[in-house]
């Protein structure tokens, strides 16, 4: 796929566009005929034309002005109106407005004497004309009179003509009960002329019209009528025509090789009627079954290729469509850049014709949106929505370009930070979408809000009215993995999200989702201290693999029931199932599963003070999966937690430090590492790369949400400077506890009761009170520790709330004095 | 013709997983089902697997498989022994399409030196799991399609909240990136 627009199609692409707004000028005067001498002269005769009459514009005229001087008669007229028609057809739209407005003048001169049929003529090429640079309006009035002064002067092939052109104006309208009244009427006028030709045009259009609606029978039937007609008549333009069409039956039917082979032939016969029109057509339906075969390559070359005819013949309405093809090709390719360019475009083409406004202002808000450029795409994307919903029926607007529009509506204030602010704006179009689309918009919107911290409780709802929204078979899935996004599946959110999972899986009969939604809600629960229930949904879980044999699952329970045992202190529980799960990884033969329940048991042991079998299940896990960063950074981990409690503190410090090199992907795991490896630099007394860990564990902290661990991990840090007798640095460290729970209070402040319950700022504050108590109690001056946070926190604080926050660890002291210290694993 | 597949930034009703594996000896025939319908289980899936999905008709099966692997959001290749020609060429496909691939190997079965040649090649680019029987293939295609989901959202969120960093000039994102 090429990178880059070529300077040829740019040039192309631009010339098309400044063709466009003149074509718009000429377009008045050849509807209303005018001083086109004088509009040439001044601005437009230098404008160089295409071959095959190559040029300028002012010599064109000329050659029209000899013509009309052939005599000023009606057939004068005539040849004039077939003159520019033969001008528009190869795309010198310019000159074909000019010749349009030269007879116009004429016709003006003649007045009575001006033949109807001749009239109607030039109605219809003006028409045309028109259409070529979908002008709707100006066409649809042409083609209307054109039809009274034909069926006035009884020229009913002109009527069949005109009619037919009527019916195309519909069709592009998306009329298409009024576009098959008029191909109707048509019929009727072709069939009254014996005109065959017409005939075959007109049964070519309902099989459009048909195909349109979705009725694949009626068009096929059609077509075969058609296609005994055009076998007689040898007309190359009406060949494509029954090519291209049955391409599109084939392509419906989802015969895609047939389908290329159709439009191949519909190329050439196109080719062969010298009809421009048609070519870019067919060009333009080759990409799209490039498209739909699988070939982007291919599709892009044609795009290309289709994009550079159209512009280089002025022919608009195919160069506004295929801009945006060319847009949506790149954003495939994954060019943003030339996305953009090619949006940008399509917008200026629209804005130029007025036509598929709405279409490319969503095309080029997803293109800002793809280039990171949300404050521009908010303002784009509001463009590209209803004025108001007030009166608006789901029927009247499509759909599936509202949903996306409104996607990127929210993924641009999830760019700028104002997630906060989409709901309001979105919620609005809502009831005119679809279901799933409002719930996959309400999803995205509260995962936003969740993420970025701004009203989680807010984010809840939103989620619980989104699973709501969908049918019931999706229930689970969505709340599977919209849980799995929100904090790790740990928090309150994840866990109301599995709670539904795992109704909803069960009344669905969804064993294979219950079994996940267990265990899911299991880790939930644990995270919040209901580890009895964790253990109650786990060996529920554990038996019903059992009773199947199944052991994928039978290990995934023994695994995370081994965690949850470690965590409530159940030693030989966890030891047995940490077992289990080493045993059943070995059978299965997963060495990446068996290496994660090496890492387990090995930290199940060393809790137990085991440490020599620890460390040789730890070694053990980093040689069963070497390539698995995770699970080495997990290994080493834990070596260096073995070491740091064996007192061997520099081996420690080196395999904490191998265990962040070997993988920071996981935050959660990042922070432990930290965590560990400043209680080992604090151990060692290292205070310049103390520091330089601790301020990246805060770093770190500030930028996601990492539950209670810091509240747990910091103090331990804090615990080892004081039995260094460094009780300045100790008070330091603590002061930092306290102002990320005053940081994390400040975020949480008017949430949930449960979080506010919880909040970490209670957390951290205990933690302190109770390593001061414990200084007190072994007689270290914790005096000392309390005075240097309070200047530490002084340095951030003002003099209120530091106030506020001394108030809070006096009465945590007063609570925490004659308690035990926190659990190291909290 | 639009050119309707091309959705910017929009999601198709349901994923369309590719079921791949040897076919001509049966090995796998009833895994096969099993494995759609769990895959089918989670309602945000459809299964392609031949026996069902492909339409009877004058046209070459190789050309429908390859077609139906490189239009699909995921692949699961089931392998024993062996690769046949079409499967590896049905994972290509699919690879190259950038749809997420899945190598679930039947445990009680070793696999031949090409094949394994195949796996050590391609791990950095699929995930790799065994199964025993068609129940733990069910709980092990949930599991990697829950997995991937998930991931993919995240890929996602961090990406955004990367542009989000940058663009408020707070501090550097560390490990997000």
């Amino acid at each position: 796929v090429s990178r880059e627009q070529s300077p040829d199609l740019e040039r192309q692409v631009e010339r098309a566009l400044e063709n466009t707004r003149l074509t718009e000028r000429l377009l008045e005067l050849a509807a209303t005929g005018g001083s086109v001498a004088e509009l040439v002269d001044s601005e437009l005769g230098e404008i160089p034309l295409n071959e095959p009459l190559g040029g300028t514009l002012k010599d064109a005229i000329e050659h029209a002005r000899a013509a009309a001087k052939a005599g000023d008669s009606g057939e004068s007229v005539s040849a004039l109106a077939a003159l520019a028609e033969r001008a528009s057809a190869v795309g010198l739209l310019e000159v074909a407005a000019v010749i349009c407005a030269e007879a116009r003048n004429l016709a003006t001169e003649l007045g009575l004497n001006a033949d109807a049929s001749d009239l109607a003529n030039l109605e219809n090429v003006t028409g045309l004309l028109a259409l070529h640079v979908e002008h709707l309006a100006a066409a649809e009035r042409a083609f209307s009179a054109g039809a009274v002064l034909a069926r006035d002067s009884g020229a009913v092939d002109l009527l069949g003509a005109t009619l037919l052109n009527l019916c195309n104006v519909r069709l592009i309208q998306q009329q298409r009960d009024e576009a098959r009244r008029f191909a109707l009427e048509s019929l009727a006028a072709y069939r009254e002329a014996e005109d065959r030709e017409g005939q075959a045009k007109l049964l070519l259009t309902l099989v459009s019209i048909a195909l349109d609606q979705g009725d694949l029978a009626g068009a096929e039937g059609t077509l075969e009528d058609a296609a005994s007609l055009i076998s007689k008549l040898r007309n190359p333009g009406l060949t494509a025509s029954r090519h291209a069409l049955l391409g599109q039956c084939l392509v419906t039917r989802e015969n895609l090789s047939e389908a290329e082979r159709e439009f191949q032939k519909a190329l050439a016969a196109a080719r062969r009627s010298g009809d421009l029109l048609k070519e870019a057509s067919v060009l333009q339906s080759l990409a799209a079954v490039a498209h739909d075969r699988g070939f982007p390559t291919l599709a892009h070359r044609r795009l290309i290729s289709a994009t550079n005819f159209a512009a280089s013949h002025n022919l608009i309405g195919h160069l506004r469509v295929l801009l945006g093809s060319l847009a949506r090709a790149e954003h495939h390719a994954g060019n943003a850049v030339a996305t953009l360019r090619y949006a940008n475009q399509a917008l200026e083409l629209s804005q130029a014709t007025g036509l598929g406004l709405v279409e490319a202002k969503a095309l080029l808000g997803a293109a800002l949106v793809d280039n990171d450029r949300p404050e521009e795409a908010l303002e784009v994307l509001r463009g590209a929505l209803p004025p108001s919903v007030d009166g608006v029926q789901a029927s009247e607007i499509p759909m599936e370009e509202l949903g996306r529009t409104l996607h990127n509506f929210v993924v641009a204030h999830r760019q700028m930070g104002t997630i906060d602010e989409a709901e309001p704006e979105v919620r609005n179009f809502l009831r005119l979408l679809p279901q799933r689309f409002q719930a996959e918009l309400l999803e995205l919107i509260a995962i936003g809000l969740h993420s970025a911290g701004l009203n989680p409780e807010r984010a809840t709802e939103l989620l619980v009215e989104s699973v709501g929204l969908r049918p019931a078979g999706e229930r689970a899935w969505a709340c599977l993995v919209s849980a799995a996004q929100l904090d790790g599946g740990k928090g309150a959110t994840a866990q109301r999200l599995l709670e539904i999972a795992l109704a909803s899986a069960n009344a669905e009969g969804q064993e294979y989702l219950v079994v996940q939604a267990r265990n899911d809600l299991a880790l939930a629960v644990a995270a919040t201290g209901a580890t009895d229930r964790a253990i109650s949904l786990l060996e529920t879980n554990a038996a019903a693999a059992e009773s199947i044999n199944d052991r994928i699952s039978l290990q995934l329970a023994s695994h995370n029931l081994a965690e949850t045992y470690r965590r409530v202190g159940r030693a030989e529980d966890a030891e047995r199932e940490a077992r289990q799960s080493v045993d059943l990884a070995q059978q299965l033969g997963d060495s990446h599963a068996l290496a994660g329940a090496y890492v387990q048991l090995g930290l199940v042991l060393s809790d137990a003070a085991q440490f020599e079998e620890a460390r040789l299940s730890l070694e053990a896990a980093q040689e069963t999966a070497p390539e698995g960063k995770s699970v080495v950074a997990m290994a080493l981990s834990g070596l260096a937690g073995i070491a740091l409690g064996e007192g061997r503190l520099d081996d420690a410090v080196k395999l904490y430090r191998r265990s962040l090199s070997s993988d920071r992907d996981d935050a959660v795991h990042t922070l432990e590492r930290l965590l560990g490896l400043c209680e080992a630099l604090a151990a060692v007394g290292n205070r310049r790369s103390f520091n330089v860990c601790l301020q990246q564990v805060v770093d770190l902290a500030q930028k996601e949400p990492l539950g209670e661990r810091l509240y747990f991990g910091l103090p331990r840090s804090a615990r080892r400077w004081a039995d260094q007798g460094r009780l300045r640095i100790a008070g330091e460290v603590l002061a930092v506890v306290a102002l990320m729970g005053a940081l994390d209070w400040s975020k949480n402040e008017g949430a949930t009761e449960e979080v506010d319950g919880e909040s970490h700022l209670v957390l951290g504050m205990v933690a302190i009170a109770q390593e001061l108590d414990r200084q007190a109690s072994r007689g270290m001056k914790s005096e000392t520790t309390r005075r240097a946070i309070e200047s530490e926190l002084a340095r951030h604080l003002d003099t209120e709330t530091l106030a506020l926050l001394m108030d809070l660890l006096e009465t945590a002291v007063a609570a925490a004095t004659g308690s035990e210290e926190p659990d190291a694993d909290g | 013709v639009a050119l309707r597949d091309e959705l910017l930034f929009g999601r198709p009703d349901r994923l369309k997983v590719f079921v791949s594996s040897e076919m001509r000896s049966g090995l796998f025939d009833d895994e096969r089902v099993a494995a759609a319908a769990a895959i089918e289980q989670t309602g945000f899936h459809f299964a392609w697997y031949w026996e069902r999905d492909a339409n009877a008709g004058p046209y070459s099966s190789e050309a429908v498989c390859l077609g139906h692997a490189r239009t699909s959001d995921c692949l699961i290749l089931l392998l024993a022994t062996d690769l046949t020609p079409i499967t590896r060429m049905e994972y290509q496909e699919a690879k190259e399409a950038g749809a997420a691939c899945f190598l679930l190997v039947h445990s009680g079965t070793e696999l031949s030196p090409e094949a394994a040649d195949f796996l050590k090649r391609e791990m950095p680019h699929l995930t790799y799991k065994k199964f025993g029987s068609a129940t733990e293939l069910q709980s092990v295609i949930v599991q990697s399609l829950l997995y991937h989901a998930v991931q993919t959202a995240r890929r996602h969120q961090l990406q955004r909240r990367a542009v989000m960093s940058s663009s408020s000039g707070s501090v550097g994102t560390g490990g997000l990136t």
